[in-house]
């Protein structure tokens, strides 16, 4: 492997997905373009891929494998928790650590923070969305340290092996890359369409939020405040839930929490809030040529424009299909989403 | 006599309260009450057609309704599914039978049509006179089977094609923000042809003939009801008369309520059709049906194309075809009652009557009606050796207990919770049915619009006008031009007398009613739900409907 395995986001484009997966190469192309990303570095496939052959980990794994027939692999959440814990069972290599270490000091001394809170991501090369863990409010060298390797683990969860049997993937070997970035004080956070997903219709664009962190919007346990804004005209349609709960960061990860009496059935963005993540949303859409699917977070510690930061964005899934079968099974898709189904 | 003569469907508050919360009246069929014999029939053969239709299509959430019979009224509760994982199950299965719908609409509707085509076919050649009594009671059992078959294809279309008219409306609601109490919606699902529209027409055509052959006097001058005799006595009458007789032979098999057995049909006597034929040429001269429907046709047209050219053009394709499927909705919302339930009921009742009049002939009962106060294992216990029975006791028991049932109302619910907790549940189910007709929603009322009724938009516009009130078919008789219908519901044998009319309120019903869809048809506001128009408002009143807002004014006594 090349001596670089460590790489800052202004140092990557959307071409790097397979030097660093596709969460790491879309922040690196948002930060080159300028657009308000947390600040943050990436370990490369490859790094990932170090660890577990320096460790013998890779070794071990393939060992277990040829014990489990190939159909339970996918499906039985004990086997995929066995090769997780022999992935954690390895401590990362002293110098790799060194590594970690200089560039997190670097990044705490960027942001004037000893200790910075971070985010460690999990950045596959293919996207596989919620299969990977991803771990916020990792503080310190030590804790740093523990959440890369178990980010790593997380690329066994059955449904990440279950993708990748589907899809005629390595089942055994497929290393991913890791983003480590300042978590925002996060007064309120949630996703943005560009498009309206439901229908299509490119002069809509719905954002939906909660208080806290993201993880207490896209996690979907909670009705959060959403909002549909019509690109011509401007005008913004809200609806304001009871918001009982929020994810909020809680020692050395975060929790589920009680949201303030008072502010459970206010809105959780403001006007000029709304206004900043539909100028985003546009520009990000043109930037990408596509509609996109955005997880944005408003940071307590800045004032607007700058407290908006894009956490992730992606190409909106909506219908497109032209030919009869996927018109036919989007319309029946929509029946169920819209109205058979449990609201 | 003990209500369980009649049917274990009897509602017994101490047994149905348990499994269930709450049970609602069908406002739209069971008000007045049943005769024991229908309400037999639909507490056992529409009960079992909404079951299969839920179970056959998997129908995510709800497995249709349970139903029991309180005092001749139908009271539903909706078997609500709530288990995720059997949601999920379903919900594989449902995906599957949705396909042939949204593939191709018009063959499944086809294929089923003449299915029932073809009974109906076989049940009218069947020789009642002639007949043996064992082929009479087999011809009964024929016209049963019939019934319960029918009931399941309606279903099995119904849940279908009203989630699609509800998807075209929360997607017109997304997309351009008018739903179905805005005028411009219904713009877009109006001006087709369907059967209940042909028959509207051939009687306008029929008024139009009369005019020709210069009988209309004899229709405006003379009641209905003494129309067909006079006919009889000249050349051109009786020549008008062998074409209508044709007419009815196809499409007189209706009665003037849908949901009942114990109303002629137009076939047995002509009088309502006599009366539709009157209205039209009471309209004048310059009302043209034709040029109406056109006008609504070239509307949707523009309407249609206005509409395509702001979707994007991705979503085109599965946009057109919901639109299309929606439209189909619209046309099936209206022409189902004629070739389903009315037919049925027709040709059900024709058996019957047979069996009536045979069991009077046998001394067994006094008049051919009393078999409407029968149930079908009556008939079976006597058909076979008549002589050795008699009903009157039974009849006479049951036709009492029947009027005393008119006397006061049902409650519009029976339960242990309150009205929105029940309500809650019934959303749950996310039953179309339930959402689109036979409940709907509830009104709101507006204080700050001051109005006398507050109900919901079945069809926008506002008019005013004298109040007729409709209690039964008779009362049609007295409605003039501009008048406004106010009824508990209105029924499918009704619409050609929408021609004629201003405005509608009803007591019951949603935007997929009767009353809404034909009223939209024909261009007037409309009001539903307002549970007490029928008490509130008195005949001759005048009043205001606003459709739009839903509300109902009395201007002076």
């Amino acid at each position: 492997m090349t001596d670089k395995w460590i790489y800052w986001f202004e140092e990557l484009s959307k071409d790097a997905f397979e030097l660093v997966g596709r969460k790491c190469a879309n922040l690196g192309e948002m930060t080159r373009s300028g657009l308000p990303v947390p600040p943050g570095f990436a370990l490369s496939v490859d790094a990932h891929r170090r660890f577990m052959q320096e460790t013998g980990a890779a070794e071990q794994i393939r060992a277990f494998v040829t014990t489990v027939p190939p159909r339970e692999l996918a499906r039985d959440e004990r086997v995929s928790q066995q090769i997780r814990d022999i992935v954690e069972s390895h401590e990362m290599p002293d110098d790799m650590k060194a590594e970690v270490s200089r560039e997190y000091c670097t990044l705490c001394g960027l942001v004037g923070v000893p200790d910075l809170p971070v985010a460690v991501r999990s950045s596959g090369a293919t996207s596989m969305p919620g299969a990977m863990e991803s771990y916020l409010n990792v503080r310190g060298d030590a804790q740093l340290f523990r959440k890369i390797v178990e980010v790593w683990g997380s690329s066994y969860t059955f449904q990440a092996i279950a993708y990748r049997a589907n899809n005629g993937l390595s089942v055994e070997d497929f290393p991913i890359g890791v983003a480590v970035m300042k978590v925002v004080n996060a007064k309120c956070s949630g996703v943005a369409m560009s498009v309206h997903p439901n229908t299509g219709d490119r002069n809509k664009m719905l954002i939906e939020a909660n208080w806290g962190l993201g993880e207490g919007v896209v996690g979907g346990s909670i009705t959060p405040d959403h909002f549909v804004i019509d690109k011509t005209t401007g005008e913004i349609h809200s609806t304001i839930s009871t918001k009982l709960e929020c994810v909020l960061p809680n020692g050395d990860g975060t929790s589920w929490q009680p949201v303030d009496v008072e502010l459970q059935d206010c809105s959780c963005v403001t006007e000029p809030e709304l206004r900043a993540i539909q100028e985003l949303a546009n520009r990000l859409e043109a930037e990408y040529g596509e509609p996109q699917d955005i997880e944005w977070v408003f940071d307590r510690d800045f004032e607007l424009p700058e407290s908006l930061r894009v956490v992730q964005t992606r190409t909106a899934k909506i219908a497109k299909g032209t030919d009869e079968k996927a018109q036919n099974e989007y319309l029946i898709d929509l029946l169920m989403s819209s109205i058979y189904h449990r609201k | 006599m003990r209500t369980y003569d009649i049917t274990p469907f009897e509602f017994d508050e101490a047994v149905d309260l348990q499994k269930y919360d709450a049970w609602f009246l069908d406002g739209t069929h069971s008000v007045p009450p049943w005769t024991p014999m229908f309400g037999w029939s639909w507490i056992n053969y529409c009960r079992h057609g909404m079951m299969w239709a839920a179970q056959k299509l998997q129908l995510p959430t709800c497995k249709g309704w349970d139903w029991r019979l309180h005092r001749g009224g139908g009271y539903l509760a909706v078997l609500v599914v709530d288990d995720p994982a059997e949601i999920a199950e379903r919900e594989k299965v449902f995906r599957k039978q949705l396909e042939p719908f949204i593939e191709d609409y018009d063959a499944v509707w086809a294929v089923h049509l003449e299915e029932l085509q073809g009974y109906y076919t076989t049940l009218r050649a069947f020789d009642i006179d002639g007949s043996t009594n064992i082929e009479l009671l087999d011809h009964l059992e024929d016209a049963f089977r019939l019934n319960k078959r029918m009931w399941e294809i309606h279903f099995y279309f119904m849940y279908v094609v009203f989630g699609v008219y509800m998807l075209f409306e929360a997607m017109m609601k997304q997309m351009f923000d008018i739903d179905d109490s805005n005028p411009e919606f219904h713009k877009f699902l109006t001006g087709f042809d369907n059967k209940v529209f042909q028959v509207d027409r051939k009687l306008w055509e029929f008024g139009k003939k009369a005019e020709d052959m210069g009988l209309d006097g004899l229709f405006l001058e003379n009641m209905p009801d003494k129309v067909g005799a006079l006919l009889a006595e000249s050349e051109a009458g009786r020549s008008w008369l062998a074409e209508f007789s044709e007419f009815l032979g196809e499409d007189g098999w209706r009665s003037q309520r849908m949901s009942e057995f114990v109303n002629p049909t137009w076939l047995e006597d002509p009088t309502p059709a006599y009366m539709n034929v009157r209205q039209f040429l009471q309209k004048g001269g310059d009302f043209n049906l034709e040029h109406e429907r056109a006008r609504l046709t070239v509307e949707r047209e523009a309407a249609e194309k206005e509409l395509l050219q702001k979707i994007p053009d991705e979503q085109k394709g599965w946009f057109t075809k919901l639109l299309r499927l929606a439209q189909r909705s619209g046309s099936f919302s209206e022409e189902h009652n004629h070739w389903l339930d009315l037919y049925t009921h027709a040709l059900v009742r024709r058996a019957l009557v047979g069996w009536g009049d045979r069991l009077v002939a046998a001394d067994v009962m006094d008049q051919v009606d009393d078999v409407f106060f029968l149930v079908p294992d009556e008939i079976r216990r006597v058909a076979l050796a008549p002589e050795w029975h008699d009903l009157r006791g039974l009849v006479a028991d049951r036709r009492a207990e029947w009027a005393s049932w008119a006397e006061e109302d049902n409650p519009p619910m029976m339960g242990t919770v309150t009205l929105e907790e029940a309500m809650g549940t019934l959303i749950r189910s996310n039953d179309p049915v339930v959402l689109k007709v036979v409940v709907g929603s509830f009104p709101v009322p507006k204080p700050e619009l001051n109005a006398d009724l507050y109900g919901t938009c079945g069809s926008p516009g506002v008019v005013e006008g004298r109040a007729r009130m409709v209690m039964n078919d008779a009362d049609l008789m007295a409605i003039e031009e501009g008048d406004i219908l106010v009824a508990p519901a209105t029924y499918p044998s009704w619409t050609a007398v929408f021609a004629l009319l201003g405005g509608v309120v009803v007591d019951r019903g949603a935007s997929l009613s009767h009353a809404a869809i034909v009223g939209r048809e024909y261009g007037i506001p409309v009001v539903m739900n307002t549970f007490e128009g029928t008490k509130v408002i008195k005949d001759g009143m005048r009043i205001r409907v606003d459709g739009n807002m839903g509300t109902v004014t009395i201007l002076n006594d």
